[in-house]
């Protein structure tokens, strides 16, 4: 099996820097434990299955790994494994280690959503394309994941309003609307054979 | 060998940025406190890990939420 091109993000060195110094609460830890461990789980199941993976990018909003899945199932098994293992994670520590417990909570509501890039978009798009078939199907995965981004900046821009945390909502808000360009651009990288 | 020299940069840099928040915790405070409020955050945080070691899962969530909509 060929190893995989490994690229990280330029931007990526100095958002880890900012976080350890704005982390007053050990949080910072336990979310990049619990975020290695979830790409570890994508990648054990990719290994168990023999898929290779092409290239892992690792830029500020996350790790991708761009393969070619044999099979629609088995993209949807790989996909399907870093949540689980978050939520496991969750269950395993619940009482151990309760920061590392929040963080696998963050991870999990974070990559379920069904923004296409994310683990919650990719799944949700192979179950449209299986229903609706390819053009169809993944039309309306566009369009599902842009109306989220759009909710969720909405709701944190009403956050914002209500001026209960300060900026953060704000940097979410353009967190989330970064994601847009992706929602189509990603698209043919992962494209079944 | 180019991913090495990253997470050794990486290592170094993180290094001196906990060196740094030691010697002059004053400017995280600073720069925290315009993104959001210290205390609401540490209250939701606590008050997770607290319902979490009694092994209430759901409803640490719950509160978890509660506290940062207060």
């Amino acid at each position: 099996m060929t190893k995989p091109q490994i690229a990280v993000s330029a931007s990526v060195l100095p958002l880890l820097c900012l976080l350890v110094y704005l982390d007053a609460f050990g949080i910072v830890l336990p979310f990049l434990l619990a975020a290695f461990l979830h790409e570890a789980a994508h990648f054990a199941v990719m290994q168990l299955f023999r898929i290779p993976a092409n290239e892992i990018l690792i830029h500020p909003s996350g790790v991708t790994i761009c393969a070619t899945f044999p099979s629609s199932g088995l993209e949807a098994l790989s996909t399907a494994a870093g949540p689980l293992s978050n939520l496991l994670l969750a269950l395993l520590f619940r009482e151990s280690y309760p920061r590392f417990c929040l963080a696998n909570i963050a991870l999990l509501a974070y990559n379920s959503l069904p923004i296409y890039p994310l683990d919650g978009g990719r799944l949700l798009r192979l179950l449209l394309i299986r229903v609706f078939g390819m053009p169809r199907g993944e039309r309306i995965s566009q369009f599902v994941s842009a109306a989220t981004v759009l909710a969720v900046v909405f709701l944190c821009l009403e956050s914002a309003l209500r001026g209960s945390f300060g900026l953060l909502p704000l940097l979410f808000a353009v967190f989330f609307l970064c994601k847009l360009p992706n929602i189509s651009c990603q698209m043919p990288r992962t494209l079944l054979k | 060998m180019p991913l090495l020299a990253f997470c050794m940069l990486a290592a170094m840099l993180l290094l001196c940025v906990c060196l740094l928040r030691r010697a002059a915790p004053n400017g995280a405070v600073a720069i925290r406190s315009c993104l959001a409020d210290d205390e609401s955050l540490e209250n939701a945080i606590n008050a997770f890990c607290e319902k979490s070691a009694q092994s209430e899962l759901r409803e640490a969530v719950q509160v978890f939420y509660g506290r940062l909509d207060d």
